[in-house]
């Protein structure tokens, strides 16, 4: 076992050097809740709060360790997916983990809930699968939908795993409700009004109605599936799933195919839309109520209106990727090998194009702009300035305009000091900034999207990892072995690190819980 | 009148070679009456149709949807369902029914869709708002649907020369028929003649008329126990000649036999039971009833005359018209609402037809580019859409732009307006709308839909995302539709006065939605 008085040589690090033993410490994959930071200690099998004000406390857990968080959308507090050692040996005797016979000792896992730095019902949700690993949630916050998204991870199967089934848990009282939704859930939609929830699962969509008020549907029923084949040997799985505005359609489309499927929410029947090509992503234009399709196979934007839903389609000079909407139109980019970044006007077919000197790593749009990481470009060979980009990463400012016939704004190409590692966005009434850290920099960069300079925030130790706090700071974790993490005010750069909580419970004996209980 | 259409040009071509038929009327989308059934008369096939042979798929894509003003109903035999989609909004409802559902139809007043459910022997009526169905059993192994007009009354019957979709392995009988009352669903089983064909209905819905090999069946539909009165056509009804085509007077009083290889007309009293045959000019082989229900005209291709009897007193003198030229024209068509007909031949290659003025009985003879495969009046006869064979007249000379080519002509009936087209590739289904606007037809192979203005006559090509399969109006309005291959179902409608077309694919999953 480690022991704490060993750190001293080092502030922040544990011996061996690196961050080798952050995993086994603490988990810089960290939740931001509203009532502060929660960190798994996987080591001490324990779960930490941290707090802004410098102090952190454990989470009582009933003895069982974190295995897993999964974070709520609102920030009200998280999912903790906890495992906890059993002895099959009622020996007085028998009281830490050592004590038990090996083929006596056992594992068992549960699904808890935690707000305000405890269990809600200082208990395990009523019956939800340790399995699960993703979470979504309703637009009012108040509903989290838990299920397994199976991704090729080791599950661990404790008695059995119902791959069909989706939890819906009231983030308020924590009473849970399962529904079997199919196989192998992929993504879960809330309608508009949070009555209904939309389930893509293999070959079939099903619709769980959520509104205990509803006269056509019980509450927590499946009220309509949806068949995406009518070949039983046929497995038809869905890649992505969008709403319409009025929550009436759900457009889904399907892995390695042409086809989208339209549901009809309302009236409960299907359309198919073949497109000319498979679709690389979808979005909303929901000031336009027209779905955006791109594809990375084939320099063409297509818009289905939604009243028909007949396609039109539009040339651009280069294939994209993704395609995400912004205050002005829909922005369509490419994370693969080429450079364009359009502005796209779905009422029109109208578009403009911005260039990004390398390919595009991560993108994310502001009110008035959008910010882009690069990474080098190893298929080029530039010279001059050209090359001195390709060989670097990089980011991107894109103001956002829309499509009038003008030339857009140029974007603006900075060059990083190494590969970015996080990237956030913030605003005050000054600006629009975007925060980003750079791998090895104990530095977090400011960068102010009006005119691309940037202000050093210094950290502590260099970071690895950026998130939105619900309380609007940011959340820095750093590369220490003790624990670090840094809460970032993006309108005053005011840092307040917290470092050291990852030493908690390091000491304590695995002791075997709930002894009691089984007796 | 259901507008489907499908068909009905292969249907002509058939009956041309064919050794069963010498008919050689071509079946025209204002001959649909029979619900589905290119025939106008009795039979199914009668015309020299082969009704089931123009499509090759062996699947549900070869039913013919039906459709009424406002849905159109699709069977689903692989599924034991009906969908029925809405034209307004494309909206998809499912409905179970029996077993293997071969054939759907839907009532004169839009109000029921009927199927022939071959896979468990019974008949589904369908409430075409709600979707409620109702089956009732008939008798085993019967694969043919017809319904009356009024739609009170279905008949099926086992058609020994079309495909079955599906056996009960029970008795397969030559001499039965099953009635279904509708509403509420009744069966009511009876033996008529030998290999009955088909049915005739009357107009007021009174009178059935079933057609079998040597004799008729007439049935009194307004009687509190339906049975069979048999009339004799020949002495020996399992050699008897072939009835080709049997037309009922919209009185229901009078029937016209015309049959094969007989050069006499027999007229059939209903009521008294009798039959008189009448001289018919030689080579009978095509009669319609004028759309005024007043004359029965009945074509001599050998003579170069139309023989027309009255139909009220059909034993009268009947007068004769001479073609206007030496033509071997065998077939004639009326139009639906007009004083207009055409001559024309399926049966040889002559580039012609003559329009014929009924009013004064004057005949307009045309030179057409190409021989006749199908002619298809709009309904008040002022527009001609005329389908040519893709083989030419002997003496057709190679050079000229249609040699060896399909073709369509557009023409004016009442003016010199023509448009004459090469096409693709082969029509295989045309369909006109009820307002004389617009006709359509599909080709064989051809991801389109090709609209013909009879305005302008000029053509629009509308394409479509498959091949089509059937073509259709709705009745009533300005639309048309065109179901299409596709592994899930897939429906086109267009609105020529919007341009929109509009379609729904994969609505055989509606089928398997679960509610």
């Amino acid at each position: 076992m480690l022991s704490i008085f060993l750190i001293g040589c080092d502030p922040w690090n544990l011996p061996g050097g690196g961050n080798q033993f952050i995993e086994s410490t603490w988990d810089p994959a960290v939740v931001a809740a509203s009532d502060g930071v929660y960190v798994r200690l996987p080591h001490a099998g324990r779960l930490v709060r941290v707090k802004p004000d410098g102090t952190w406390s454990q989470v009582d857990l009933d003895g069982a360790t974190p295995e897993k968080l999964i974070p709520t959308d609102s920030g009200n507090g998280l999912f903790v997916v906890a495992s906890w050692p059993v002895c099959d040996d009622d020996d007085p005797l028998v009281v830490n983990v050592d004590d038990c016979p090996g083929e006596k000792l056992g594992t068992e896992y549960e699904v808890a809930l935690v707000q305000d730095g405890k269990r809600v019902g200082n208990a395990a949700l009523d019956g939800v699968a340790p399995q699960v690993n993703a979470a979504v949630y309703s637009h009012d916050g108040e509903m989290a939908a838990l299920y397994l998204d199976y991704n090729g991870e080791e599950i661990v199967v404790d008695g059995l795993v119902n791959l069909n089934e989706v939890a819906f848990v009231n983030l308020g009282s924590g009473s849970v409700n399962r529904v079997a939704v199919g196989f192998a859930p992929e993504t879960i939609l809330f309608t508009g009004d949070d009555k209904r929830a939309v389930i893509l699962s293999r070959s079939q969509v099903a619709v769980v109605n959520l509104d205990s008020a509803s006269e056509d549907c019980e509450a927590w029923d499946v009220c309509v599936t949806y068949p995406l084949t009518l070949d039983a040997d046929q497995a038809v799985v869905p890649n992505n799933v969008v709403l319409v505005a009025d929550g009436s359609y759900a457009l889904v489309s399907i892995t390695s195919k042409k086809d989208v499927y339209v549901l009809d929410l309302v009236n409960e029947s299907i359309d198919l839309l073949e497109l000319d090509n498979v679709p690389s992503a979808m979005a909303v234009d929901e000031a336009n109520d027209r779905t955006v399709f791109v594809y990375d196979s084939a320099a063409r934007i297509d818009v289905v209106e939604h009243e028909f839903f007949e396609l039109s389609s539009f040339s651009t000079d280069e294939p994209a990727t993704s395609v995400v909407a912004t205050s002005v139109g829909m922005l369509a980019y490419n994370d693969q090998n080429y450079h364009d970044v359009v502005t796209f006007d779905a009422a029109t077919g109208d578009w403009h194009e911005q260039r990004a000197e390398n390919p595009v790593m991560e993108l994310l749009v502001a009110e008035h702009y959008a910010v882009a990481t690069m990474r080098p470009d190893n298929y080029t060979s530039g010279s001059g300035t050209s090359a001195f980009y390709d060989e670097n990463y990089g980011f991107g400012i894109f103001p956002v305009s829309p499509v009038t016939g003008d030339d857009p704004i140029d974007a603006i190409s900075l060059v990083l000091e190494s590969e970015p590692v996080g990237l956030a966005l913030s605003a005050d009434d000054e600006g629009e900034y975007a925060l980003l850290l750079l791998d090895g920099v104990d530095t977090l960069l400011k960068v102010n999207l009006g005119n691309a300079s940037a202000d050093e925030i210094s950290l502590e130790a260099p970071p690895i990892g950026i998130q939105n706090s619900p309380d609007g700071r940011f959340i820095v974790t750093g590369d220490t072995g003790v624990g670090m993490l840094s809460f970032v005010d993006p309108v005053d750069n005011g840092v307040v690190t917290v470092a050291g909580f990852a030493t908690s419970g390091l000491a304590a004996p695995a002791v075997l819980p709930r002894r009691e209980e089984k007796e | 009148m259901i507008r489907s259409t499908l068909i009905a040009l292969l249907v002509s071509g058939c009956g041309e070679t064919s050794d069963m038929y010498a008919s050689e009327e071509a079946g025209t989308s204002a001959d649909l009456a029979e619900g589905g059934d290119a025939d106008a008369d009795a039979d199914a096939d009668a015309d020299g149709d082969t009704d089931t042979d123009s499509e090759n798929e062996d699947d549900y894509m070869k039913l013919a949807p039906a459709a009424t003003d406002a849905y159109v109903f699709v069977a689903n035999p692989g599924r034991d369902t009906v969908t029925r989609i809405a034209v307004s909004d494309l909206a998809v409802l499912t409905t179970d029914v029996g077993h293997i559902p071969s054939t759907v139809q839907t009532t004169s007043d839009y109000s029921l869709a009927i199927t022939l459910d071959e896979g468990d022997d019974s008949v589904t009526v369908i409430a075409a708002e709600t979707m409620e169905a109702q089956s009732v059993e008939i008798r085993d192994n019967m694969n043919s649907l017809s319904l009356s007009p009024t739609g009170d009354f279905a008949m099926t019957w086992y058609d020994p020369d079309k495909e079955s979709l599906g056996s009960s392995n029970g008795v397969v009988s030559f001499n039965e028929v099953s009635f279904v009352r509708l509403d509420p669903p009744e069966h009511v089983p009876m033996a008529v003649g030998y290999n009955p064909k088909g049915v005739r209905w009357s107009d007021d819905g009174k009178l059935a008329v079933v057609v079998s090999d040597g004799s008729l069946s007439v049935v009194d539909l307004t009687a509190a126990a339906l049975s069979p009165t048999r009339i004799m056509l020949a002495e020996d009804e399992l050699d008897a000649p072939v009835a080709e085509e049997v037309v009922l007077t919209p009185d229901g009083l009078y029937a016209f036999v015309r049959q094969r290889g007989v050069e006499t007309l027999q007229i059939v009293d209903l009521a008294e039971g009798t039959v008189t045959p009448v001289d018919v000019g030689e080579d009978p082989t095509d009669m319609d009833v004028t759309p005024d229900g007043q004359r029965l005209a009945v074509v001599a291709r050998s003579a170069r005359q139309i023989w027309s009897y009255d139909v009220d007193d059909p034993l009268a003198t009947p007068s004769l018209l001479d073609f206007p030229s030496d033509t071997a024209w065998g077939a004639v068509s009326f139009a639906d609402g007009g004083d207009t007909a055409v001559l024309y031949t399926t049966s040889a290659l002559i580039p012609s037809l003559a329009v014929w003025d009924t009013t004064t009985d004057f005949f307009d003879e045309r030179s057409l580019i190409k021989p006749v495969k199908a002619v298809a009046l709009s309904p008040v006869g002022d527009v001609a859409m005329v389908f040519h064979t893709k083989q030419d007249a002997d003496d057709t000379d190679p050079s000229e732009q249609f040699y060896n080519e399909w073709a369509v002509t557009l023409m004016e009936t009442d003016g010199l307006g023509e448009n004459r087209m090469v096409v693709e590739a082969e029509p295989t289904g045309y369909s006109v709308t009820d307002d004389d606007r617009w006709g359509f037809y599909v080709m064989d192979g051809v991801s389109t839909l090709e609209a013909l203005s009879f305005e302008s006559l000029l053509p629009e090509h509308l394409k479509l995302a498959s091949d089509p399969v059937f073509v259709g109006t709705l009745p009533g309005r300005t639309m048309a539709w065109t179901s299409q291959q596709h592994e899930l179902g897939r429906i086109s409608f267009y609105d020529p006065d919007a341009d929109e077309l509009n379609t729904i694919t994969g609505f055989e999953l509606n089928s398997d939605i679960e509610h």
